[in-house]
This record gives C-alpha cells, sequence and structure tokens, in this order.
C-alpha cells in the first residue's frame, strides 16, 4: 500500500470518527466503506424486524388454518389466509421503502444504532414505522381470532358462523 | 444516467462542511434507493427523470460547500485534531484567537438549507412509494407527482445565497 492511500485511508477515518459526533445520526452513508453501506432490500435491522414479527403473525394464522379439515370452512379461511399473504407482501414493500429512506442494519454501527436498537426516526420514517406497527397490531389480531375460531370450531360445522367471524376480522379494522 | 453522488469528490478537507455535503449525498442516494424500490411503470419513468434535476441541486451544494471550506474550513465545528494543534503552538494557545461564531452564518444556512431540501425531495419520493404499495390502482398520483416536481423545483431554487453563486 502507498503512503497516499494509506494517508487517504487516515483522512477519511478521521472524517468519519467527526462525521458521527456531528450532523445528522450516525455516519453519512456516502462516507462508508462498502462493507459499511446500507443492507439492500430490507436490510439487517430494524425494518427487517418489523417484517420477521409480521411474518411471524401470518406463520400463526397459517398454522392454525392448517388444522381445519378441507371443506367449506378451510376454503373460506384459505381465502383469508390469500388475503392476510396480500397485505403481509405489501407491507414488505413498505418495510423495503424504509429501509431505503432510511438505512439501519445490525451489520454495522456507523448507522447510529447498536445490532437491535430502534433508529431515532422522524418525517416519513416515522410515519412508515407507524404504519407497520399498526399492521403488526392488526395481523396479531387477525391471527389469534383465527386460532381462536379454529380451536372453537374444528369438527363443528357451523361454518357460516366461522365465515361471518373472519369477515368480521377483516372488515371491522381496516388495513393500514 | 445520473453520475452516484461522491461526497469524497470536491476538496472539503475532511470537517464539518464535508459531512454537511456527504448529508447532501445522503438524501440523493435515499431517493435513488426509493426509486429502485418501485415497481416498474410510469411513476417509476417520472421519478428518473427528476433525477437529473437532484443531480443540479447537488452540484450547486458541492459549490456552497467548497466555497465555505476553503473560505472557513475551521468552521463553525471545529475537528479537535485541528484545536489541538492550535493549543500546542509554541508562542501561545491559539484557539482563543477563533471568534465565537461562523464569519458567515448565511452561507451555513445555505448549504444547511439544500441539505434540507433534498431530504425534503427524499420523503416526498418515499411517501410516493408507500402510497403506490398501499394502494396499486391509486389515481392521485399525478397530484402527488406534482407535488414532488415542485418540492424538486423548491430544492433548487433553495440555498443559494445572495452574492454567492452568480456564476451557478
Amino acid at each position: 500500500m502507498t503512503d497516499e492511500v494509506q494517508r487517504q485511508r487516515a483522512d477519511r477515518e478521521a472524517a468519519r470518527l467527526l462525521a458521527a459526533r456531528i450532523g445528522l445520526p450516525g455516519v453519512p452513508v456516502s462516507m462508508r466503506e462498502p462493507e459499511d453501506a446500507p443492507g439492500p432490500g430490507l436490510g439487517t435491522g430494524h425494518w427487517q424486524r418489523h417484517v420477521a414479527r409480521l411474518s411471524g403473525a401470518y406463520e400463526r394464522a397459517a398454522l392454525a388454518v392448517a388444522q381445519v379439515p378441507a371443506g367449506g370452512v378451510r376454503e373460506e379461511l384459505d381465502d383469508v389466509l390469500a388475503v392476510l399473504c396480500k397485505r403481509l407482501d405489501r407491507y414488505v414493500h413498505i418495510a423495503e421503502v424504509g429501509q431505503a429512506l432510511l438505512p439501519d442494519d445490525d451489520t454495522t454501527d456507523l448507522d447510529g444504532t447498536a445490532p437491535g436498537m430502534t433508529p431515532y426516526l422522524d418525517g416519513m420514517a416515522e410515519e412508515i414505522d407507524g404504519r407497520l406497527r399498526t399492521a403488526l397490531t392488526h395481523l396479531t389480531a387477525v391471527a389469534a381470532a383465527i386460532e381462536e375460531i379454529v380451536s372453537a370450531d374444528v369438527g363443528s360445522g357451523d361454518s357460516d358462523e366461522v365465515i361471518a367471524a373472519v369477515d368480521r376480522l377483516l372488515t371491522g379494522v381496516p388495513a393500514p | 444516467m445520473n453520475a452516484e453522488p461522491d461526497a469524497w469528490a470536491p476538496a472539503l478537507g475532511f470537517g464539518y462542511w464535508r459531512v454537511v455535503y456527504a448529508e447532501c449525498c445522503d438524501a440523493v442516494l435515499a431517493y435513488d434507493r426509493i426509486v429502485a424500490t418501485m415497481p416498474p411503470g410510469a411513476v417509476r419513468g417520472r421519478l428518473l427523470e427528476l433525477r437529473t434535476e437532484l443531480s443540479v441541486r447537488l452540484g450547486s451544494a458541492a459549490r456552497l460547500a467548497e466555497l465555505a471550506a476553503t473560505l472557513y474550513a475551521a468552521w463553525p465545528e471545529r475537528d479537535p485534531a485541528l484545536l489541538e494543534l492550535l493549543a500546542d503552538d509554541p508562542v501561545k494557545d491559539l484557539r482563543k484567537e477563533l471568534g465565537t461564531g461562523p464569519p458567515d452564518p448565511g452561507l451555513r444556512e445555505a448549504l444547511l438549507d439544500a441539505r434540507e431540501e433534498l431530504w425534503r425531495v427524499a420523503e416526498d419520493a418515499a411517501r410516493l412509494a408507500v402510497r403506490l404499495r398501499e394502494n396499486p390502482i391509486a389515481t392521485d398520483v399525478p397530484t402527488w407527482l406534482s407535488g414532488l416536481a415542485t418540492g424538486v423545483a423548491t430544492a433548487l431554487a433553495a440555498g443559494t445565497p445572495a452574492g454567492h453563486l452568480e456564476d451557478g
């Protein structure tokens, strides 16, 4: 390594140290080395954790539905799952926008947060975060209700009541 | 094709001005990442067109930062290493020779305005991207696009202090 390259590296490191102290939180993305660049898609931090929780809620619902024997009720519940899957897909895309706007990764501390820590959010990033939190509340409520309905009604054959209950879940709480 | 913003390219030293300019670059990088999350189509195409104007605004921010770094290298956030050097001067502690405020607050404000405007445009792009994902058949997209274009125009107009960039 030449002296010039070493000097440039030292200068840039000094600039990053200063940047971590002043200005916006963390070290600007444009000043980082490639290994500390924002992760693509959902990244490896805050936004990815949002999606992991949302996916967990969906999986709960799917597991509950899987217990229901084939038939009319099962078909209705499969339709509900399909709706939830589409919503989950939409939330994933929204979380990707969050990562694009305000990247957070557990693979670097240069974004201003330690692994697992929630980043400082404001403006649209805070709005997206709020929407995903609302989405999780909704999805979790739907999953819990499906579990309850399934455990109470498996084998009862009262399909109309099950379908009505699930319909109420999907229409009663507006999707974020 | 727009060049990727490079925070290291202008001669800005490695102090405050470099950091603020890098944050301007970050806004444009965020805009690029947001557009990349959007599905192909007319809206994404229009946002890609607007990106050219952001490059122009970033260029103007670069010139502001260069000017500030040239005129006021030690302002307004002083590099601790520089302060140590001044303190260690064999004649006297030169830190006391430094004033208490930036000589040209207008220049600093102009650069901070540019940063704010660029980030506002990135936020508007994110708002549009979320809107499209929430409602793929949204009918109010032209209104949103129009708002975004206005934001870009504002960014282009903002942050140019009188007397500094007449040739820009």
